[in-house]
């Protein structure tokens, strides 16, 4: 059966497909992956539980109220807790003030939201630990009204923490995230990439492995493809 | 002197191409060593459980390895064992799918708080998850092989073992890659840069090299295919020898107990046969014996798994793939409807026809956005107008291709049996899909029309043949620079890919 073969190739061809691999890669990089690499974002230290996905379910703190919630990690870079907060109810005075407590064996931070706000995402200063470990937060109502902490209570959005609203279990989790101060960018970050990578596969691939895997797929994928492609045309050529 | 250079250069390539094809072709290993690494660092980028149903698929080996049953789809204690649940609640996993505002559990303190909550964890936490799974209805073969290796790495930790499983996924993807450049040798010649053009598109392809990295049959289903499409090919070719007829057979039964889209190959097998016997026109005896032995090797293994291995179906009753075969025959057909269906998927609404059934949902999503490249749990995509070009590129491409097929019509007529078996795998493929997908909008009122891009996977070879031929087509001055493009192209893409989904889950 005849094949769909056609001619081989034509002298300096594969140098010439190479270049142009290299400079459309070398191109592209400069073009489109350097912004994303280098773009200064802000540092997500953990997220000890998420928002909700569709319904955002309020945890109601009524005054003098307190709603604590175990088992969230607290790392060296987490200066800043974000949750999102409002009223209980709506007055011209705004929101209670809201103090918010970190505690662990050894560890504990303290900060307050001031009363007044008219309800919204906050970025609350916070000291971090030297190092991470397992905390219980605690948002103690200190006003005279109640107020609603954003959250989620659907399934598959619902985290390992678990709340306590004045002393009774409650179903979800109250949406927190924790920051680092400033924004980096992602070549600033690798290091804390490749430790996250490594820490998800039980230290199977210890950090050292991820980092020299990430640099081989880096450079040798495009590498060994372009140079694939550069000797399978230069063997056509030496071949006719 | 004046010929000697030329003679120096003829011995040259022959002593290499001699050496290549002793051993493994270089281009090949090259293109080989790529995909691994690319299998490996994106088994790195995606957390445990992230890819898609990772969580029920490992679910499903899980329960076959510790029990040596198969979960049920409808009914049961829990959907994953004690060991899966206690490890997605405590290192956040189950929140993180889909979810792009969650994180993962990623310090150190997660994983000590893991580890000792993973060692209070009482006797036979492993194997108590006997279902529901709704990937239960799924065949045994893939998870079978899954399970083996579970059993050969089950003293390793939960997300060790998830690593090493998802090593194996990578296996079927470097032999894809292999078959593609068997495949695009049989279509082609040697013509080494064209077997490299196909074995590099099918590479470097994003999708299929992010679903390398999770536990998933289509992984199998992929490799299967193509091996069935090379071996269907060969068949047609070479004609219907004993040992073609068993490989093409047993590869498309491996298919359909791999998965049900898997069921494709199986009008393929009948076209290739036929076709086989017409081109090679063999003796009335060879041809019943080959034939009642290729039904033999898909129906022996069938009978097997409808006898012993399948699972119970929504219905309560043992029933075929779960009861997905039997939903898919029930409830209103209609044949203009359906019609109506598939031109609205491709072509915008003309007036008088009916309204299309579930959301908008078309080419575009399955062809562009979820095949080249959509990861997770289809929360990591491109940039907006990243599909926006693929979608022009591959709308030029297509004119190109049957630009090609037109100005190169005598080689396709000369070649006409295997063109029709690549075509039948295509048309089956495709009608197979829309008719899941349309079957399953109106059984669930329009809200899911079920088919994703990674469903056109199997036909990954077919993707790359085209290219090569319409590529293959221009004078090779042209043509190889312009396959060189297509490779830095795709090249891009999937290094793109890996680091987004590393900075959605990791930073």
């Amino acid at each position: 059966m005849p094949s769909l073969r056609d001619g081989a190739a034509t002298p300096r061809l594969a140098g010439a497909c190479a270049l142009l691999m290299v400079v459309v890669v070398v191109g592209a990089v400069l073009a489109w992956y350097r912004p994303f690499l280098v773009r200064s974002r802000a540092v997500i230290a953990g997220v000890p539980a998420p928002g909700a996905l569709f319904n955002v379910t309020d945890f109601r703190v009524p005054k003098g109220g307190r709603a604590c919630m175990n088992s969230v990690t607290v790392t060296p870079q987490s200066r800043l807790a974000a949750f999102v907060l409002r009223p209980g109810e709506i007055t011209s005075q705004g929101g209670p003030p809201l103090e918010v407590t970190l505690g662990a064996p050894g560890y504990t931070s303290s900060a307050t939201v001031p009363g007044g706000y008219p309800g919204g995402g906050v970025q609350l200063p916070i000291t971090p630990p030297t190092r991470a470990l397992v905390a219980t937060i605690c948002f103690a109502n200190r006003g005279s009204g109640a107020v609603l902490l954003a959250g989620t209570d659907e399934p598959r959005t619902i985290s390992r923490p678990k709340v306590k609203i004045d002393g009774r279990w409650v179903a979800g989790d109250i949406a927190l995230t924790f920051y680092d101060v400033g924004d980096q960018s992602l070549t600033a970050r690798l290091g804390a990439l490749f430790s996250h990578a490594s820490n998800l596969t039980d230290g199977f691939v210890p950090e050292w492995g991820v980092a020299l895997i990430a640099l081989m797929t880096a450079f040798l994928v495009p590498a060994a493809m372009i140079f694939a492609f550069y000797s399978s045309v230069r063997d056509d050529e030496l071949d006719r | 002197m004046p010929d000697a250079p030329v003679t120096t250069r003829n011995e040259a390539g022959t002593r290499r191409r001699r050496a290549s094809l002793r051993g493994f072709p270089i281009p090949l290993a090259l293109i080989v060593l790529a995909a691994a690494l690319q299998s490996l660092a994106w088994n790195l980028a995606v957390p445990p459980f992230q890819g898609p149903d990772e969580t029920e698929h490992f679910a499903y080996i899980q329960y076959l390895a510790e029990t040596g049953n198969m979960p049920n789809p409808v009914s049961g204690g829990a959907t994953v064992s004690s060991e899966v649940e206690t490890t997605l609640k405590e290192l956040n996993l189950a929140p993180l799918v889909g979810n792009l505002t969650a994180r993962p559990a990623w310090t150190t303190a997660d994983l000590a708080l893991w580890r000792s909550v993973d060692r209070r964890l009482p006797p036979g936490s492993r194997a108590n998850g006997s279902g529901p799974n709704h990937v239960a209805q799924n065949p045994p073969l893939y998870y079978a092989l899954m399970a083996a290796a579970y059993r050969a790495v089950d003293g390793m930790s939960l997300l060790t073992r998830v690593f090493v499983l998802r090593l194996l996924n990578g296996m079927c993807f470097l032999a894809t890659i292999a078959l593609t450049w068997l495949l695009a040798g049989e279509l082609f010649g040697r013509v080494r840069w064209k077997q490299t053009l196909a074995a590099g598109v099918v590479a470097v392809q994003p999708q299929l090299a992010f679903m390398s990295s999770v536990i998933n049959p289509d992984n199998l289903l992929v490799t299967l295919t193509t091996g069935f499409l090379l071996a269907a090919v060969r068949l047609v070719k070479h004609g219907p020898s004993l040992s073609r007829v068993l490989t093409t057979s047993g590869l498309s039964a491996a298919a359909i107990i791999t998965h049900g889209r898997g069921l494709v190959t199986v009008p393929v097998l009948c076209a290739a046969l036929a076709l086989s016997y017409v081109r090679h026109r063999p003796a009335l005896t060879d041809m019943f014996v080959r034939t009642a032995a290729a039904l033999a090797t898909v129906v022996v293994p069938f009978a097997v798994y409808l006898a012993f291995g399948r699972s119970t179906g929504s219905s309560g009753s043992s029933s075929l793939y779960g009861g997905q075969v039997s939903q898919l025959n029930t409830g209103s057909f209609r044949v203009g409807q359906f019609l109506s269906q598939i031109y609205q998927f491709y072509f915008p609404r003309i007036l008088s026809m009916p309204a299309m059934i579930g959301p908008p949902y078309g080419y575009r999503q399955v062809f562009i956005e979820t095949f080249y490249g959509t990861f997770g749990s289809l929360e990591v995509r491109f940039a907006p107008q990243i599909y926006d070009t693929l979608q022009w590129l591959s709308g030029l491409g297509l004119a190109a291709f049957l630009t090609a097929c037109i100005v190169r019509w005598r080689t396709l007529k000369r070649a006409w049996p295997t063109v029709v078996v690549m075509l039948s795998l295509l048309f089956t493929t495709m009608f197979f899909l829309h008719y899941v997908s349309y079957r399953a909008l109106i059984a669930d009122a329009g809200s899911d029309p079920l088919i994703v891009g990674r469903y056109l996977l199997p036909m990954i070879s077919l993707f790359a043949a085209a290219i090569t031929f319409t590529v293959g087509s221009l004078p090779q001055r042209i043509g190889a620079p312009i396959g060189a493009l297509i490779l830095a192209t795709e090249i891009l893409l999937a290094l793109a890919g890996i680091g987004m989904t590393a900075a959605r889950f990791y930073a």
